[in-house]
């Protein structure tokens, strides 16, 4: 079998399919292009226009050990100690202060245009459920520290829906959590393209960078993820058309006639 | 500025590969006697051996041979049909089908004395079986093969075949 199957036949392969790789080739780049370029901000009028702002503080929860006897305390009781911190600022209380004091602070008309917030006309009130939208508490996964992310497209407001966190943590919630206190770790502003994107690369102690970076990024993630998966797929179906012109192969050419000692008598052309 | 050379194509055109084989069919003809070819393949592709027949047909008109071009066919109806010899420019065409092995051989002995030629096409024998009773009565078989659509292991079935069949295989014509 093998000695029938070599470089040459290969190419004669390529040769006699190659309609269907071509027809394959066009076929995949469509797809995958229209897939990815749907995903791919194409005007970038969000990234470069409005960037959103990720305002950020992370918070390190120091277990207060005075009046405790060290022995006795579990390890997840140390565990929990943040989660109570996270809990507290999730609540609607916390909400309802940071939406009183964002109403006082700013016109409904900056804060609807500048953050995703909804403010309900007439009573100037801000809307329960978009006052989660700009907002993102998360706790650093075993450790004692957790962060507190403020999202608006202004950098001002982030950064005051950020200081009315911290304010609410420093009025409020010192009485309710006892057994442990709060230290301020470090603050951060940067640049994202979504809320989703803080979760990925979560480092609220650098500063980033412009969103023309952003978009250059996300170009060449749309080349990434279309050329990868066309060049896998290609690689595939010729991998498959080898596989069968192995194991079935074919008299490509004279000398393969020429071996069963029956005279060639003519090379007719197409 | 750049002198670009074209490669001399060695490769006769695609009149001249069919002049060739004609020259090599008359060649053959005379050297052994032989008068009555049957051509046959293992590409069961409709049309293939049509078009190489009709070409190769004409060229041997063209050198005023004498020739009755047959077409058989075999389907599965049971339908026969010994068509009546029709005149073309040069050569005579007569169409089987489903015509039994035995009126075959009358009609060539009748009918052989007649023209310097007889080629008669058959269809592929691994798919129609009563190809190969033709084949039997036929002088000699010539395979014609394309490259890259002739499956190692048909061929190899096919010769087997004709070999025990003790049909004479008088060569083979590729088709690039």
């Amino acid at each position: 079998m093998t000695d029938h199957f070599g470089i040459k036949d290969m190419w004669v392969v390529v040769k006699k399919n190659i309609y269907l790789i071509l027809a394959a080739l066009f076929l995949l780049l469509f797809v995958f292009g229209v897939i990815n370029y749907r995903k791919l901000d194409v005007f970038g009028m969000e990234n470069e226009s409005r960037p959103l702002y990720a305002s950020s503080a992370s918070y390190y929860v120091k277990p207060n050990f005075e009046n405790i006897n060290c022995d006795k305390i579990d390890a997840n009781y140390l565990r929990s100690l943040p989660d109570d911190y996270v809990s507290l600022i999730t609540t609607d209380a916390c909400e309802n202060f940071i939406s009183e004091n964002l109403s006082k602070m700013y016109s409904s008309g900056y804060l609807e245009f500048n953050s995703d917030l909804t403010v309900t006309h007439g009573s100037d009130q801000i809307s329960n459920q978009s006052i989660k939208k700009i907002y993102k508490v998360q706790r650093k996964n075993n450790t004692m520290v957790f962060d507190i992310y403020a999202f608006a497209y202004d950098k001002k407001l982030s950064d005051s829906i950020l200081s009315l966190f911290q304010r609410y943590l420093k009025e409020n919630v010192k009485d309710m959590v006892k057994n442990s206190s709060l230290e301020i770790s470090g603050n951060a502003v940067k640049l994202v393209s979504s809320v989703k994107d803080v979760e990925v690369d979560a480092e609220p102690r650098t500063v980033e960078n412009a969103p023309s970076t952003s978009r250059t990024l996300k170009i060449k993630s749309f080349l990434k993820n279309t050329i990868i998966p066309v060049v896998g797929l290609m690689a595939l179906l010729l991998f498959i058309l080898m596989l069968k012109a192995y194991f079935n192969p074919t008299l490509n050419r004279k000398s393969d006639f020429a071996q069963y000692d029956i005279p060639i008598l003519g090379e007719l052309k197409k | 500025m750049f002198n670009f050379v074209r490669k001399n194509n060695l490769k006769p055109s695609l009149n001249e590969s069919y002049k060739y084989f004609a020259n090599n069919l008359i060649s053959l003809s005379e050297d052994s006697g032989s008068k009555v070819f049957a051509f046959t393949s293992t590409n069961s592709k409709p049309g293939f051996l049509r078009k190489i027949s009709e070409k190769l047909v004409s060229t041997l008109a063209e050198k005023n041979v004498n020739v009755l071009f047959v077409k058989s066919e075999f389907e599965s109806k049971k339908v026969t049909l010994f068509g009546k010899i029709q005149k073309f420019d040069g050569f005579d065409f007569l169409k089987l089908v489903n015509v039994s092995q035995k009126k075959f051989e009358e009609f060539i002995s009748e009918n052989g004395k007649n023209y310097d030629m007889i080629l008669v096409f058959v269809p592929p024998m691994i798919l129609k079986a009563d190809a190969l009773e033709y084949a039997k009565v036929c002088d000699g078989t010539i395979l014609v093969e394309k490259y890259g659509d002739c499956y190692y292991s048909n061929y190899e079935n096919m010769l087997l075949t004709l070999k025990l069949s003790n049909v004479k295989i008088l060569g083979v014509l590729t088709v690039c």
